[in-house]
């Protein structure tokens, strides 16, 4: 176990105090507190949802908190947007990257903030760049900012980021600016990720980090200390020296399971055939090698960490993305031409996890969603023209059927509440007469009573003689709603068992295979 | 995560048109795109008709390409920040024929101030697309028209003419032997815009909004006020082109418009400034407008049909416009 | 919410009849002559072309895109088939429309294959088809003697109704019929209300928007036709007005620019509003170059009035 640097008592150079932040519907945060100290690696843990984005958003400026105290180097701290945060020495590097790619690097490190290079409105480009090149060779970073910064890789850019930090503070004459990484490690590679902590661990010296990842083992190395967030709420602080990654998951999850709220009572026991068959599916840099079979009447639920591949293997077999190798078969038979409109054809449909882009149209009324994908099978009269009376008809049985709450059929989508829309969104794939639904993270971002009502749903259309395929984040649906498990990690299948109700595993088992 | 999803449905078309734009769309060939045009242009009308090159045809060249110089730089200022100002062209006719009006009406001096009416609708431009909010290209389709309007209006239809020789030096005397004034005061003012687009933050956060409007905006950049300012400043090269171009042919007229305009994008857009923005600069359009030039006046020593001139310049712009543009930073093309 | 709802939906249709109706009573206030069955029957004449290339724009519209060529379409298959009428007589118009229906898929295609914003490639359609029209005719009107052609436009039919009246109602009912009971209408709207979400539910998108830019180039074309029967010639430039004409007839009709919303049965409020408005201001003696600024104005109001800005995260 690496010795991790002694320090002493130490200043706090952040501390956050009782911060609540909600958005509509949700609670992203719920009274919590944290303190980084001078130079230390702070890192936070948590699921999808947990509030760790959102708190490193507020920290930075970006979202105002709903109550809370912030307080930098011990003085108290409200930032207005994030340029007034920078100004305190607060930088965040991006996920999707927070530079100009068409800029040169040292434009695009002093964006916005040239007012020392400038005399009478004119920029001073030769000294601008002087700094830029004094900034990178104190960093140790090969990066030449006479460049444009779309020549750089994604993971040079991060690094041109943090050099943001570095240089903005020096001309700010502030001492140490506070860093936050929010999930750096997503888009890198392995001999990438090494580079990162490395240069994070030498800049500690001269800066404070807050690091978030999804990935345990990635905290527990570059990490001092490590805060765990489950649900909005901050539950657990660890010194990471002799801490395990089954440690941190067995506070991050570990939720009492709740049998009947995934109405286990109503899972068929009895599965039919295999169905429908995914052979060596493989796709570089996402998956590789799946093979899955899903019998009729059966809930086959798919998991695994963000970025494990569940997500692309999901739309490859729904036909939206292209796979390299392998083969998919229904009822037997090879499909030879994979593409969405084929597959629902072949009575294969797709719930997408992004329902406000791709699930519903919210500009759209409500039977007009419903029976989109519908349409090419309705006919007026043995024309392919559109049957209003039908469509309507249609609309009004799932309405009553999903109970889903709308002041019309004929309201838009977007005045309807998470939980509704999410219910439209299956009504529309239901009404299509399928085989076959695919479903990624059907209940995200919708609250507890919505997600009972789908789970029936759910549960009906099996009823029905439906097969379905279950992409969760959610462990806990994961357990309740499946038949069988499959947990992917990296691209490849770790482990697949059974499910039936009267023996459910337990997160911590799955989470075993995840990580 | 969501964002790189792209349906695919096998389209052989699809994927072999993308497959010749990819070739075009690697960075340095946009960037060596203008100068081959040049060459192989300058080339092939030489062939046809050695007068080309001659040195009366290079002044006169030169001369007729100042105007298409100042609107284009005027052009790309909007473009840059990835709007697009479709009234320069309308602009420039309107400053010129109130410029003609003061000059036959009030005296010479007069002239100076109607660049203050190109400098007002570009200021109007910027002005609604901050405060209503508007894609630009509506707004200068709508204020094209006004312009238009107006132009007609004033000049009733037909083109002013007046007599002014100490005006009329302004474009067409010379203080270089041979070389047209009208050349030495667009370049200087070419070089002057040129120089704020590379030197000061104006030019640099144009680049920055059109690129990445969000980070620019995260970073702290006012992208409102400066979205005024280069409305503004394009209206102000619309106003200088408009006097010049009255200097150089001693009459305004409100006809000529819709070709200057599509003549000024597509300069810009060869010269390596797309029209999505966010890439390129000013100093860039210099040699897009050289094309163009190149171009018209090959193709008319050439005794090519004016109406064919149309639409052999139609269908480059186009051509130069699908192999140019940064596809990437458009996910639905609208 | 529900209030909210309802209340734009309904204003979208008062809000332009009311205009209509302070229009008429103003205008017809000032000059009697406004009021009267043959200025009625004026206003249909002045308006049935724009009527019918609206109809095409409402489409392109409807699904977030826009035509700027459409005037030069009209130009071009006006020109083109008064050369035609000698051989042909009336089949003239299917010269017209073929020649629309082709420039429309070259847009078409061009935008959806080339990835070209569709304002970008309908602008620089618009002086190709000029400049060929201009080669065609050789820059000068092309004069339409034949009696049976212009009684397509100019004849009557039905009483005393203008024919080219006609053909326009007929056009706005047939593609108002498109627009809400077919297959194409419905996907037009839901692509111009969520592309990505129409994408991941199997809808044809790039067929469509070919579809829909043909569509429009074919009744750019048909309007060039019976304009040129109506004007008993083909003039160059003589569709340039319907190109803003067109958008702000859709727009003030309450298509909004965002696409999504509206559709053809609404573009006759706006018809009816932009022709009562020169009518009007003819009969007050109205510069006509003032006329052009003023509907400048009135476009970007009405565009104003109609977009939906919480559809446009960055306004370019």
């Amino acid at each position: 176990m690496e010795e991790k640097k002694g320090k002493a008592m130490q200043e706090n150079i952040l501390k956050a105090e009782d911060i609540t932040k909600s958005f509509p519907g949700v609670i992203a945060l719920d009274s919590v507190s944290i303190e980084v100290k001078q130079g230390e690696i702070v890192g936070i843990a948590g699921e999808n949802g947990a509030g760790k984005s959102t708190l490193l958003n507020i920290i930075a400026g970006i979202y105002q908190p709903d109550s809370g105290r912030l307080y930098l180097r011990s003085e108290p701290y409200s930032p207005l947007n994030y340029q007034h945060a920078n100004k305190h020495g607060v930088f965040m590097v991006f996920q999707e990257q927070g530079l100009v790619p068409s800029l040169y690097v040292y434009e695009n490190l002093f964006l916005a903030n040239e007012e020392n290079f400038i005399t009478n409105g004119v920029l001073n480009k030769k000294k601008m760049i002087g700094e830029a090149v004094e900034a990178m060779a104190s960093l140790n970073l090969k990066i030449d900012p006479t460049k444009l910064t779309w020549n750089y890789s994604f993971h040079e850019r991060q690094m041109i980021e943090i050099s943001k930090a570095f240089t903005l503070t020096k001309i700010l004459k502030i001492e140490m600016p506070l860093i936050l990484l929010d999930e750096p490690t997503s888009g890198l590679s392995d001999a990438e990720i090494e580079i990162l902590f490395n240069k994070v661990k030498e800049y500690s010296e001269r800066a404070s980090f807050i690091f978030i990842s999804h990935r345990l083992s990635e905290l527990i190395t570059l990490c001092d200390r490590l805060y765990i967030f489950k649900d909005g709420r901050n539950i657990k602080s660890l010194n990471t020296v002799r801490t395990t990654e089954e440690d941190i998951h067995e506070y991050m999850v570990g939720r009492k399971r709740e049998s009947k709220f995934y109405r286990e009572n109503l899972q068929i026991t009895k599965t039919g055939e295999e169905i429908f068959t995914v052979d060596n599916l493989s796709k570089s840099g996402e998956f590789s090698d799946v093979t899955l079979g899903l019998r009729r009447r059966e809930i086959l639920g798919i998991g695994g960490v963000v970025g494990c591949g569940k997500t692309e293997l999901g739309l490859c077999i729904a036909g939206i993305e292209k796979f390299d190798r392998g083969s998919i078969a229904i009822d037997g038979n090879t499909i030879h031409k994979v593409t969405l409109k084929n597959m629902m054809r072949k009575g294969v449909g797709y719930v997408p996890g992004d329902r406000k882009n791709e699930g519903i149209i919210g500009y759209l009324a409500v039977n007009w969603n419903i029976t989109l994908p519908s349409i090419p099978d309705i006919k007026l009269w043995g024309l392919p023209l559109l049957n209003i009376k039908k469509e309507n008809d249609i609309t009004r049985t799932f309405i009553s059927k999903f109970r889903i709450k709308t002041p019309r059929i004929t309201s838009m989508c977007y005045s309807l509440s998470g939980g509704n829309q999410q219910k439209v969104l299956m009504a529309k794939w239901v009404a299509k007469n399928l085989k076959v639904i695919i479903l990624d993270n059907p209940t995200r971002g919708i609250d507890v009573g919505a997600k009972e009502e789908i789970y029936t749903i759910l549960r009906e259309l099996i009823g029905q003689g439906l097969s379905l395929i279950l992409i969760t984040d959610d462990l806990l649906e994961l357990i309740g709603l499946s038949n069988r498990i499959i947990i992917m990690k990296d691209g490849v299948i770790t482990n697949e068992f059974d499910s039936p109700p009267d023996n459910k595993t337990t997160e911590n088992e799955l989470v075993k295979f995840m990580v | 995560m969501f964002e790189k999803i792209k349906i695919h449905n096998n389209s052989a078309m699809q994927k072999i048109i993308d497959t010749i734009l990819r070739f075009f769309k690697r960075r340095k060939f946009v960037e060596i795109l203008p100068y081959m045009l040049l060459l192989v242009l300058i080339i092939s009308f030489y062939l046809i008709t050695p007068i080309f090159l001659s040195r009366d045809n290079i002044l006169v060249l030169l001369a007729q390409g100042m105007v298409l110089l100042l609107v284009s730089t005027a052009a790309t200022f909007p473009i840059l920040m990835g709007s697009i100002d479709l009234s320069v062209a309308a602009n420039t006719t309107l400053s010129g024929i109130m410029a003609a009006l003061f000059i036959s009406n009030i005296g010479v001096y007069a002239a100076f101030p109607a660049v203050l009416v190109g400098v007002g609708f570009g200021f109007l431009n910027g002005i609604v697309s901050v405060y209503f909010k508007l894609p630009s290209f509506i707004i200068t389709l709508g204020t094209m028209s006004i312009m238009d309007g107006t132009g007609l209006l004033l000049s009733e239809g037909s083109p002013i003419w007046f007599q002014n020789d100490a005006f009329t030096w302004i474009a067409k005397g010379s203080i270089f032997g041979g070389l047209q004034n009208i050349v030495v005061w667009s370049v200087l003012a070419y070089i002057f815009f040129s120089f704020i687009g590379s030197y000061t933050r104006f030019g640099r956060y144009l680049v920055a909004i059109g690129g990445a409007e969000k980070i620019a905006k995260l970073s702290g950049i006012n992208v409102e006020k400066y979205r005024i300012l280069a409305f503004t400043f394009t209206g102000l090269l619309c106003g200088i082109a408009g006097i010049l171009q009255i200097s150089r042919v001693e009459s305004a007229s409100p006809h000529f418009g819709a070709k200057l305009l599509m003549e000024a994008i597509a300069a810009v857009v060869i010269g390596g400034t797309p029209v999505s923005g966010g890439v390129g600069g000013i100093h860039r359009t210099f040699i897009g407008v050289l094309v163009i030039t190149v171009l018209s006046n090959g193709l008319d020593v050439s005794l090519v049909h004016p109406y064919l001139q149309l639409i052999i310049k139609g269908a480059v712009v186009l051509s130069a416009v699908v192999l140019t543009l940064d596809r990437s930073k458009l996910a639905l093309v609208k | 919410m529900l209030e909210h709802l309802s209340k734009r939906k309904t204003l979208g249709v008062v809000i332009p009849l009311v205009f209509i109706f302070i229009l008429v009573l103003l205008f017809g206030s000032i000059n009697p002559r406004f009021l009267s069955i043959a200025n009625l029957y004026n206003l249909i004449r002045q308006t049935s072309v724009l009527m019918i290339v609206a109809i095409g724009a409402t489409f392109v519209i409807l699904m977030g895109s826009i035509d700027l060529s459409v005037g030069a379409i009209v130009t071009i298959s006006g020109i083109v088939s008064a050369l035609f009428v000698p051989r042909l007589g009336t089949g003239a118009i299917i010269v017209g429309v073929a020649i629309g229906g082709l420039a429309g898929t070259i847009n078409g295609t061009v935008y959806v294959y080339g990835r070209v914003p569709s304002f970008l490639v309908t602008l620089a359609m618009g002086p190709i088809l000029e400049g060929a029209a201009l080669m065609i005719c050789k820059g000068s009107p092309v004069v339409i003697k034949n009696m049976d052609f212009l009684k397509i436009a100019s004849g009557k039919l039905i009483g005393n109704f203008p024919n080219i009246g006609i053909w326009a109602l007929l056009i706005y009912c047939f593609f108002t019929f498109i627009a809400f009971r077919t297959r194409y209408g419905r996907y037009v709207f839901t692509i111009g209300a969520g592309e990505k979400a129409a994408q991941f539910s199997g809808v044809s998108v790039k067929r469509i928007k070919i579809m829909t830019y043909f569509l429009s180039g074919f009744l750019s074309g048909l309007a060039g036709v019976l304009f040129s029967a109506r004007c008993q010639s083909g003039t160059p430039r003589m569709g340039e007005p319907f190109i803003l004409d067109s958008i702000a007839a859709t727009v003030v009709g309450g298509t909004a620019l965002t696409g999504g919303s509206g559709g053809p049965h609404r573009t006759i409020l706006g018809v009816i509003i932009m022709g009562i408005l020169s009518n009007g201001m003819n009969l007050l003696n109205v510069h006509p170059h003032v006329q052009i600024i003023i509907k400048g104005v009135v476009t970007i109001l009405a565009v104003t009035a109609t977009l939906d800005r919480s559809r446009l995260e960055f306004v370019k």
